[in-house]
């Protein structure tokens, strides 16, 4: 579909303060819920909202990501929200997901299934995100399995994004509390999914006259 | 279309169970029937956990809980699960799995106006890649004469068990081994008889270890062994055995007896600021070793020269 490059595919300030307060509402309850899944509390910080062009996202990814190996779980949802969600954990989160995420041997959490580790925890963190902000916008959304990515990749998708496609960028660090984990999570909506979103934001203020 | 999806569902080489929220079974497809030898009509409405109790497990519970809670798909991994049924490989080429490996998936189904109705897991059957994926690692990481790890594994394993140790302030040690004379064996013997001496050397090493340390084989008549967790003069002790279990090896050529010594030289994490310079510490205590008579351990006394 093609929205075109105007207005209607940007937040504005007030609606990106109104989306920030949605992401407070979704990511409180998602907190809640992981940890009654995990017995463990996702501790998911405020919401950073930032309008940018798709070209873009590998800067905003770079910026976060410093020295030190990282593993990055990438998910693509669909919905009437759509868009992707990157997560970054640092190597030394590793053996506190292991433990998490299931009584894995020592061997397991340092062997080739460490990529899966991070798969599972990223499928569940960014997975009860998206869900309770698809719930707090009344949405239905659906996700691809969750991938390990590459920073190289992002170079790559912006060589080939076409310029001028404005998409929602949300930056929430993270940490589970007791499990020695921090992390970063990137959530996008894409730029098709700008003009539902704007409209979803009205309709969740109307609720509050 | 029901009729179609009904015949997809049967059809398909994918194993599917269809759940409800207490987790009795609402559907079970022939893929299943086949596999569990437990036919349709013994399983339906029926809790899963009363066929297969072991999956009355946390893992599982947590992975059914987030589907149902968040309405998420949720992936179980080969890798990290091995398998969820315990079914018997089908493959005839499944290595030496004692069950099939399986890849898991758990996802919603959802009826009017998208309430979550069912939970549905699909089975793949991935045994035969894992078997092979297998073979291909352990191609690449071990050494083919000895069958120990290489020297690619060690150099891998080496940074990553420094790391950590370095993270976690935890003990680390190196042991570098050296066959004395193995080049007057080799000429005197032949290359065969040296093939069997590395052979058995390494299995003799090999056979006192813990399954958390690594034997590599260095290069030549030279191995390397990583013992995580270990200080240095409880590395000392590991060592001092190896040397006097080579020095017991009752080795023959023909019908004649052969003696064999090792010398080592032992390094502890702690003074080590690189993995180049953990294995140049414990090289040198080897040369040490070699240099006042052979068939001795010495430890490094610090950092590397």
């Amino acid at each position: 579909m093609d929205i075109g490059t105007g207005q209607e595919a940007i937040l504005t300030g007030e609606e990106i303060d109104i989306f920030q307060e949605v992401m407070n509402i979704a990511f409180g309850q998602a907190s809640a819920d992981l940890a009654e899944i995990l017995n463990a509390f996702v501790v998911l910080n405020v919401p950073e909202v930032r309008m940018l062009d798709e070209s873009a996202l590998p800067d905003l990814i770079r910026e976060d990501t410093g020295p030190g190996a990282l593993s990055i779980v990438e998910q693509s949802y669909w919905g009437k929200l759509s868009g992707k969600t990157v997560l970054f954990f640092p190597a030394s989160a590793r053996e506190g997901l292991a433990k998490l995420f299931g009584e894995f041997s020592r061997e397991d959490a340092l062997s080739c299934a460490e990529k899966e580790i991070f798969l599972e925890a990223g499928n569940f963190i960014a997975g009860g995100c998206i869900a309770r902000l698809a719930d707090c916008l009344d949405d239905l959304i659906t996700y691809t399995a969750p991938r390990s990515a590459e920073i190289r990749e992002r170079d790559a998708d912006k060589e080939t994004a076409p310029a001028l496609r404005r998409i929602a960028a949300v930056r929430i660090p993270f940490s589970i509390d007791q499990h020695d984990v921090s992390g970063l999570l990137i959530l996008t909506a894409s730029h098709e999914s700008i003009p539902w979103l704007k409209a979803s934001l009205k309709r969740f203020m109307e609720q509050y006259g | 279309m029901d009729e179609y999806y009904a015949q997809i569902f049967h059809t398909i080489d994918v194993g599917l169970v269809i759940l409800d929220k207490d987790i009795r079974v609402q559907q079970w497809n022939r893929w299943m029937e086949q596999h569990s030898s437990i036919p349709f009509h013994r399983i339906i409405g029926r809790p899963l956990f009363d066929f297969f109790p072991e999956l009355n497990h946390p893992r599982f519970l947590m992975n059914f809980k987030m589907a149902v809670k968040f309405g998420n798909s949720c992936f179980l991994s080969q890798k990290l699960n091995k398998y969820l049924f315990p079914f018997k490989p089908a493959s005839a080429f499944a290595g030496e799995f004692e069950h099939m490996q399986q890849c898991c998936a758990m996802f919603p189904l959802r009826g009017e106006e998208n309430a979550l109705k069912y939970i549905c897991i699909s089975v793949n059957d991935v045994t035969e890649t894992v078997a092979c994926e297998t073979r291909l690692v352990e191609m690449n990481v071990r050494d083919g004469l000895t069958g120990i790890y290489n020297r690619k594994f060690l150099e891998a394993k080496l940074t990553e068990e420094l790391d950590r140790a370095r993270r976690y302030g935890r003990a680390f040690s190196v042991i570098m081994i050296d066959i004395d004379h193995f080049k007057k064996v080799n000429d005197s013997y032949g290359h065969g008889f040296g093939d069997t001496v590395l052979k058995s050397t390494a299995s003799m090493l090999q056979s006192g270890l813990r399954t958390t340390d690594f034997l590599t084989r260095y290069g030549g008549e030279e191995f390397c062994c990583l013992l995580p967790e270990t200080e240095c003069s409880s590395a000392v002790i590991v060592a001092e055995r190896m040397r006097a279990n080579a020095e017991a090896l009752a080795l023959t050529h023909g019908e004649n007896p052969v003696n064999i010594s090792i010398s080592l030289g032992v390094a502890g994490a702690a003074a080590a600021d690189t993995p180049s310079a953990l294995i140049q510490m414990a090289d040198e205590a080897l040369y040490a070793a070699k240099n006042s008579g052979r068939n001795r351990v010495i430890a490094s006394r610090g950092k590397a020269a």
